[in-house]
């Protein structure tokens, strides 16, 4: 078990390691960020003053190890339109990203739980058909078109504008988002959970469990329900990276002043410490959701404990 | 005894099959009575209804099958009407069921010591500490070593044997008066069949529990059986005690098992003749990850030597795990071989490439136990046997016509050709495999526990085929199973393997007869029912 844990946290690591070297290649082969930066119209002089100033005169190994020692030290750069550090602009958001992403993953699981293991006991019937074609249409809409669907329908039927949350999050600013960004995922969540609660129930120990006299409610509760919920963990920590690719459109379409928004702002002036530093915050992010996970399944099942 | 009243009383039970099934009634006016202290064996083959009758009797039959007519009685009262919540009450404290698959019917994710709790705490068995005490107490009572240890570990910690143990715990957590047992120790070895067996009916007979013992297996019944109720298509055909059904049956479907589970070793020695196949210390090695850097090795088959002749039937005999499949594979070339040589007529096989085996290949069929997966279900059965004589270099027609031939060979229709595998039961299945491994006639068969999967009936047609097919076109078999009886049935010779190596070799009637190693014997001992050999010896 404690082999387990140490070969997992091992691997997070490589994979982060990895993330700043691809992070490091990709910015560096998407043409000299120097020349993006600088006037159209400096001469060559200028853009070689950019180039000295930002290190990148220097041969690659160099800068590598500058750019990892310099990740190492906490300093991931400082964007050049404003001149703030990138952390500061990345914590100054995170808070409503976190909000966001945060009521959409409940959304999704306390609705797309509930409505799979439902569907599940009642296989067959209309309530489970009536489910799966609602899942089906949660997971294949896309969320610009839906959240602007929810715009128009909260302006012109209630009245309320959803589309320009300025100010503190609450939770009625959020709902809307949330929803939006969390229902491709109560859709995956709520056919999954159909599915794994299906395969359980006709599950050998199930049938002994009702021949011991186990009374329905409890055998659903005690062993169907741990049961069925181990691969739907693996599906809930796979899902946190939809979530995120999600909230850059959600939190556009919205205007919610979040970590996606300062992406796509970042990508369009190509303030490029930013983005490099808010890719590695994302990197790590699902690296650590994935360990976390792992971990999770520690807690859950027994026959992982045993290796 | 007959003065005692009974525990279990079924009178007339029938149910009805969904429509369109093969037959109408699952069961079709069953009567049975088991009184208390009393082990009734129910045996039959798969389909022949005794599942569902005990599905009935603990009111679990599931809802497409119709009770229509007949009651079920239990101590004198009768029991409420199928998936009724009252059964919640009697499952468990007064009808306990122990199933085939112990370790499936455990949950995985549970502790078993909490499992044990579980059924006392559901049906108000006293206190937090009185319950497991109780736990403890039946852990020590199937015989498990140190019920601390055992109480705290999950089922996929434990053996299969184990884990049947904790469910026979489980059954007897509560002295139900009633102990139904579906199959339980099919899926064991046979040593562990053994002391699984013995312990179920000492417990049973302890407690002075009826029990209600359902098995496919004659050798079973003659071990534990108080009384015998034959079953097939859903009828009862014959019931009586043991020594009744044994020694006197009535019915010729009861002969038909018996003499099924009875055959014998008295085969004559057939006349030597030149080693087609030999094994010259083969040895297999796997290599198990045991760290990020580590492995270790685990010796699959070790130093293994034999030699097949032409015409003969050479029978490997060991328990699962014991290393025969692997050196099936091993002589088919179709794993590497990390030591010793396979020579086929003499020439060394060994190191040939793929290419140069596919010759060979023509030569050395196959046919494996599970012929369910062995067939691509989307391959009309025609095709499937033609396919090795199209790569072999016949054309399609000649092909598929010679396929027919050999489908009709074996026992099938000429329409059986044109269909799916899916279209086909285990035996005709298998069936299909045969032809397809001997269209190619090839002179060596590897069967590899080709009739495990099937009934005892079904098994005893394809033995009898592969005897008759074997005379007819003269090939040398490798005959691999774990079930001594099948191999003294029909092996010239017999190679008894444990974990990875021979212990022993020699004509049946010697190696059953008269074991020499301490394994075989207790192979031999453990056998259910005795082996019958007795009989010839």
């Amino acid at each position: 078990m404690i082999r387990f844990v140490v070969l997992r946290s091992l691997r997070a690591l490589i994979t982060m390691l990895l993330a700043v070297t691809l992070v490091f290649m990709f910015l560096r082969l998407s043409g000299d960020p120097a020349a993006a930066l600088a006037p159209p119209d400096v001469g060559q002089e200028v853009i070689d003053q950019y180039r000295a100033k930002m290190g990148l005169d220097r041969p690659l190994p160099v800068q590598y190890a500058n750019y990892v020692a310099s990740l190492a030290s906490g300093d991931f750069g400082y964007s050049i339109h404003t001149g703030r550090p990138a952390l500061g602009l990345f914590l100054e958001r995170l808070p409503n990203t976190l909000v966001l992403g945060g009521a959409a993953l409940a959304i999704a699981l306390v609705v797309g739980i509930p409505i799979g293991v439902v569907a599940a006991l009642n296989r067959d019937s209309p309530i489970d058909r009536g489910v799966m074609a609602f899942s089906v249409f949660a997971f294949a809409m896309p969320n610009f078109f839906f959240g602007l669907v929810v715009i128009l329908i909260g302006a012109l039927v209630f009245g309320i504008f959803f589309g320009g949350a300025a100010g503190p999050a609450s939770l009625g600013t959020v709902l809307a988002p949330a929803l939006t960004l969390g229902l491709a995922s109560m859709g995956a969540f709520a056919r999954f959970a159909r599915s794994s609660m299906l395969e359980t129930l006709n599950k050998p120990f199930m049938i002994a469990a009702e021949a011991r006299g186990v009374p329905r409610g409890r055998r659903l509760l005690r062993h169907a329900g741990p049961n069925a919920a181990i691969p739907l963990v693996t599906l809930i920590g796979l899902s946190l990276g939809a979530l995120i690719a999600g909230s850059v459109v959600t939190e556009q379409v919205f205007a919610w002043p979040g970590v996606g928004q300062l992406l796509v702002r970042s990508v369009a002036t190509r303030d490029i410490a930013v983005v490099q530093f808010l890719v590695l915050a994302v990197a790590l992010t699902m690296t650590l959701t994935n360990l976390l996970v792992d971990l999770l399944y520690l807690a859950i099942d027994p026959r992982i404990r045993a290796r | 005894m007959s003065t005692a009243p009974s525990v279990l009383k079924i009178d007339g039970l029938t149910v009805a099959l969904p429509e369109g099934g093969d037959r109408r009634y699952a069961v079709e006016a069953v009567s049975l009575s088991i009184h208390a202290g009393e082990m009734l064996c129910l045996v039959g083959e798969s389909g022949s209804g005794k599942s569902v009758t005990a599905q009935a009797v603990i009111g679990m039959l599931p809802p497409s099958l119709r009770v229509v007519g007949g009651t079920l009685r239990l101590e004198g009262t009768t029991l409420p009407p199928q998936r009724h919540r009252a059964f919640e009450r009697l499952r468990g404290p007064r009808i306990a069921m122990v199933f085939q698959d112990a370790a499936a019917s455990l949950d995985p994710v549970q502790r078993v010591g909490r499992q044990i709790e579980e059924v006392l705490e559901i049906h108000g068995f006293g206190g937090r500490s009185a319950r497991r005490q109780r736990a403890l107490a039946l852990i020590g009572a199937v015989r498990l070593p140190d019920p601390e240890r055992v109480f705290k570990a999950y089922p996929h910690q434990l053996s299969g044997g184990q884990c049947q143990r904790i469910v026979i715990a489980i059954a007897l957590a509560l002295d139900p008066v009633l102990l139904i047992a579906d199959e339980p120790t099919t899926a064991l070895d046979v040593t562990t069949q053994a002391e699984i067996l013995k312990l179920f009916a000492e417990l049973q007979a302890a407690r002075g529990a009826a029990a209600l013992f359902i098995t496919h297996d004659m050798g079973v019944v003659a071990e534990i059986a108080d009384r015998v109720a034959v079953m097939r298509v859903g009828r009862i055909v014959e019931t009586g005690t043991r020594d009744e059904v044994l020694n006197r049956p009535q019915h010729p479907y009861t002969r038909q098992l018996l003499a099924a589970a009875r055959a014998t070793g008295d085969r004559r020695p057939r006349q030597t003749s030149q080693p087609i196949l030999e094994a010259d210390g083969v040895t297999r090695i796997y290599r198990e990850r045991s760290g990020l850097f580590a492995s270790r090795e685990v010796h699959a088959v070790k130093n293994v030597s034999l030699r097949l002749r032409r015409r003969q039937t050479l029978g490997v005999v060991g328990e699962s795990g014991s290393g025969k499949s692997t050196l099936a594979r091993c002589l088919l070339r179709l794993e590497p071989i990390d030591g010793g040589r396979v020579l086929f007529e003499g020439q060394d096989m060994t190191h040939r490439s793929e290419r140069e085996l596919r010759a060979l290949r023509q030569r050395i069929q196959v046919v494996l136990q599970d012929p369910f997966s062995a067939l691509d279900p989307r391959q009309r059965v025609g095709d499937a046997v033609a396919e090795g004589l199209i790569i072999h270099g016949a054309s399609r027609s000649a092909a598929l016509s010679r396929a027919r031939e050999f489908l009709a060979m074996v026992g099938l229709s000429e329409q059986a050709a044109e269909r799916f595998p899916h279209e086909f039961s285990g035996g005709q299945r298998q069936r299909i495999c045969i032809a397809r491994a001997l269209v190619l006639e090839p002179e060596v068969l590897i069967a590899d526990e080709p009739v495990s999967s099937l009934d005892v009936s079904i098994q005893a047609q394809l033995i009898e085929l592969f005897t008759e097919l074997q005379r007819r076109i003269g090939f040398a078999m490798l005959f691999i199973t774990h079930d001594l009886r099948l191999a003294a049935a029909i092996c010239d010779e017999i190679m008894v393997m444990r974990g990875g190596e021979v212990v022993e070799h020699g004509p049946p009637a010697d190696v059953l007869g008269n074991p020499q190693q301490a394994y075989t014997q207790q192979l031999v001992a453990a056998a259910p029912g005795g082996l019958g050999i007795r009989d010839a010896a």
